[in-house]
């Protein structure tokens, strides 16, 4: 594992987030892009992470811990990313969220922020939205895209439900499924053919830079 | 054998092909009906197991197991394998995971309505006052061998240690036998100011250059005497004098 990875795991389990911080910016003296530090450290490190929980090494409590600290370092860089964007079109829109009884959702948010940061106006749902919920509000506010991630095995039986009952809506949204389980398992017969299957941030970035160029985004530093 | 049906813990017995031999009767209640204990672990948890399983010696960790109730549930799982059989005692994780895990959602909410301006002010306000300090000791040749060096703001260790290496290094590439460092633009002493000003003179002693403290005010000369500095350094009243001195030798 890369020494940086290792200190920023160090600093998520001791709940440090000012030392997290830190270390993000020494990260991005190297590399800038949203997508590398998504990619490199915040990917890398959680994976790290739930390793750390299957050799024994940490309990579930402290994953929460790092967890947590995870969502501010993640809250912050996209604070810091967005806060001078101007917007100078009517920008799309994008829904995320985990399916039911899905509590893992850092991958839902590193999705719906590089979203935002691509021009996209986003609604981040997070964890354990019922299927009901979430038909009324795609009803309601008319997403271009909804997103969802599942990472965990036994949530798979309710993606196929997912998929055909959102990509039913009347105005057709288009339907994209990411998570640990797209990039391990072949997740088409839970999707249809329309269906759009994201196997990692990398794709995703590209997906995005062909898909985002009627939005214009005016970044002022 | 032993009959540990009434063991009050959810107590189970199973062989090397991981078939349940033996179970209590709080491990019928909590567990649904099963085969082999592997049936009882969740997918993400079955690794883990098998890795500790291979052991012999007694283990202790962290289990997701699936309940009558619902299909993954945390468990602190202890076992240890005796000849043949492994005994195992599973005791759910309850109202602390819970409680963590309302924390965790409480600082995710929280989050979302955190003003980051604030942080970001701050950062850009700590790295203000750097800029400023780093602009608070300019350094000005005033001969061929003497340099002043003018002090301003809060004498204080991060207006030194900013500034050190730029005025150790001018110092000595330009060939200086004298820095003069002119007080009368310092206001208040900060803890920590006077030691790290203290170390500055000694590195430049070390290499071969003296210093002067010029315009010292009697409440700042208090405060070196107290803290019992023996300075490296002459002391002269006012810049202009010394100028004076100079030009007239």
């Amino acid at each position: 594992m890369h020494k940086m990875t290792t200190l920023f795991v160090h600093a998520l389990l001791s709940g440090d987030q000012f030392e997290a911080w830190k270390i993000v910016q020494m990260y991005q003296q190297h590399k800038n892009s949203s997508s590398d530090f998504y990619e490199d450290l915040i990917t890398q490190s959680m994976r790290e992470i739930g390793h750390l929980w299957e050799t024994n090494q940490i309990t579930v409590a402290e994953e929460h811990l790092a967890t947590s600290t995870c969502n501010f370092i993640l809250a912050y860089h996209h604070s810091k990313r967005t806060s001078n964007i101007r917007y100078m079109t009517e920008r799309p829109k994008a829904m995320f969220l985990c399916i039911e009884e899905e509590q893992h959702d850092i991958g839902l948010k590193l999705t719906s922020h590089l979203f935002e940061q691509s021009g996209w106006s986003t609604k981040l749902y997070g964890a354990n939205l019922p299927l009901d919920a979430l038909l009324d509000a795609a009803h309601e506010w008319k997403p271009d895209i909804i997103g969802l991630s599942v990472s965990i095995p036994y949530h798979l039986v309710n993606l196929k439900k997912y998929v055909s009952q959102l990509e039913n809506i009347e105005h057709q949204p288009t339907v994209l499924v990411g998570g640990r389980l797209v990039e391990q398992y072949d997740l088409s017969p839970h999707c249809s053919d329309k269906t759009l299957l994201i196997k990692g941030i990398k794709q995703l970035e590209e997906w995005l830079l062909n898909n985002s160029a009627g939005v214009k985004v005016n970044v002022q530093h | 054998m032993f009959n540990i049906k009434y063991i009050p813990v959810p107590y189970l017995i199973f062989d090397r092909s991981l078939k349940v031999i033996e179970t209590s009767e709080d491990a019928d209640q909590i567990f649904p009906p099963s085969l082999t204990v592997e049936d009882l672990i969740d997918e993400g948890s079955r690794n883990k197991f098998k890795h500790l399983l291979e052991g012999n010696e007694r283990q202790e960790c962290e289990l997701v197991l699936k309940t009558e109730e619902v299909p993954m549930a945390l468990f602190d799982c202890s076992f240890q394998w005796r000849d043949d059989a492994c005994h195992m005692i599973c005791i759910r994780k309850n109202s602390d995971i819970e409680r963590l895990e309302e924390l965790v959602k409480q600082h995710s909410k929280r989050l979302a309505n955190t003003n980051f301006e604030l942080l970001e002010n701050k950062e850009s306000l700590e790295n203000s006052i750097m800029k400023i300090k780093r602009l608070s000791a300019p350094f000005i040749k005033i001969s061929k061998t003497t340099g002043v060096v003018m002090l301003f703001g809060e004498l204080d260790k991060s207006l030194i240690e900013v500034n050190q290496n730029v005025l150790s290094e001018r110092a000595f590439k330009g060939e200086y036998e004298q820095i003069l460092f002119d007080f009368n633009g310092i206001g208040e002493f900060e803890e920590g100011g006077i030691e790290a000003f203290c170390y500055l003179l000694q590195r430049l002693q070390v290499m071969g250059i003296d210093s002067s403290v010029i315009g010292l005010k009697p409440n700042q000369a208090f405060h070196f005497n107290r803290q019992g500095k023996e300075l490296q350094a002459s002391f002269k009243t006012n810049l202009h004098d010394v100028i004076h001195t100079y030009l007239s030798s």
